[in-house]
């Protein structure tokens, strides 16, 4: 029996990883690049990848690896559909457990290779962080800075009071 | 064609058995702001919980707009964050929602005799000119015998109707001869479900369509 064909990936810091060909094609970005290039044993370079963040990646698509091609995307704004949208199953829960860093550097590794589903579970944890809290409690947990001013800040908060939980 | 040898520090995924995060002195610090401001959009969209009660929506929306002026600037251009609209924030709102909603269907909650009766003749008004993309329209009256429903909602008399509506609820109203034309077969071709909760009938309601739903509640 012959092995899986293979490929091997080279981060933005040189590190290379030899991955079965089914595993990196969950990449849109990499499939495209094998089918353009033909097969080849030189590295694939993913100049905005590194090290660490590609082997994050490389995991989810490994556990991954036979799961059905994503959808097309749904319209969020439709309850059924943003329900869906956001639930995260388990092991990918688990997977996302990362610090803040790292979950941007994945939302932004899966942007950059088109893995949607990877994507999605990225863009739902963020969203379930954002979920019931107050605008100074996004601030606090994104490190994010207040830039309006104090008189805008009050008009913004006197326009909106009826929005306030009550 | 030559093979480039992998070194034998290569990693497999057979090294992958753990989630820990090893610090990389080449990363760069990674915040929520470097994200593409499309994925930002998308986040913020996810972020309201599904099946809460309305109007969530735009609550939700008003109030992310108060983190900063970045998050301000994406949720004004994102139609779908405006699809909930309500008068219970006022006729500025109203307006806004209106306009930052773009060509989004839209979820309508009219709420009829709390404020003065100019103030809701007004809203109505603001709603109808975009009942082509009205998608679920919610009326509440809060005065038992406001009959004056009929006049606000001329969907049933020729005005173009709301091509896209689907459902419908009208709570606490009167039911004449007049305001039975509201739910005339020709103004909602798609109308599939229509609840009318706490309703008197008065007459005039004797051809009802044929649809997926309809509850009568008292």
């Amino acid at each position: 029996m012959s092995a899986a064909p293979q490929v091997t990936l080279e981060s933005s810091d040189g590190e290379k990883f030899k991955v079965d060909k089914e595993v990196a094609e969950r990449s849109v970005l990499i499939k495209n690049m094998i089918e353009d290039v033909g097969e080849s044993d030189n590295p694939i370079p993913l100049p905005n990848v590194n090290a660490s963040v590609l082997k994050k990646v490389l995991e989810y698509c490994e556990h991954h690896r036979g799961d059905p091609l994503p959808a097309a995307d749904a319209d969020p704004s439709n309850d059924d559909n943003r329900k869906r949208a956001t639930e995260i199953s388990d092991w990918d829960q688990k997977f996302i457990q990362v610090d803040q860093e790292m979950l941007f550097e994945i939302i932004l590794a899966a942007n950059y290779m088109d893995i949607k589903p990877l994507l999605d579970v990225g863009c739902k944890t963020v969203a379930n962080m954002i979920k019931g809290k107050t605008p100074e409690e996004i601030r606090k947990l994104f490190n994010i800075v207040n830039d309006f001013t104090p008189e805008e800040e009050a008009q913004i908060k006197k326009e909106n009071e009826w929005a306030e939980d009550r | 064609m030559e093979v480039d040898p992998v070194p034998s520090s290569s990693n497999t995924l057979l090294d992958y058995s753990t989630t820990q995060v090893v610090p990389s002195p080449l990363r760069s610090t990674r915040s929520i702001h470097d994200l593409p401001t499309e994925l930002l959009e998308r986040i913020l969209q996810l972020s309201v919980p599904p099946h809460a009660p309305r109007p969530y929506l735009i609550k939700h929306t008003v109030k992310l707009r108060r983190v900063c002026k970045y998050w301000q600037r994406i949720i004004d251009g994102c139609p779908t964050l405006w699809s909930e609209v309500t008068f219970e924030g006022g006729l500025d709102l109203l307006s806004k929602s209106l306009t930052n909603s773009k060509d989004a269907g839209l979820t309508v909650k009219c709420l009829l005799g709390l404020g003065s009766p100019s103030r809701d003749s007004k809203a109505m008004k603001m709603v109808l000119e975009h009942a082509k993309r009205w998608k679920s329209l919610d009326i509440t009256i809060w005065i038992k015998n406001y009959r004056d429903v009929s006049a606000y909602l001329p969907l049933g008399k020729g005005a173009g109707g709301a091509p896209i509506l689907s459902d419908m609820k009208m709570y606490n109203t009167v039911i004449t001869p007049e305001t039975a034309s509201l739910i005339c077969v020709d103004a909602f071709p798609r109308l599939k479900s229509l609840q009318l909760v706490d309703v008197t009938l008065g007459g005039g309601f004797g051809s009802l369509p044929q649809l997926e739903e309809l509850s009568l509640i008292d």
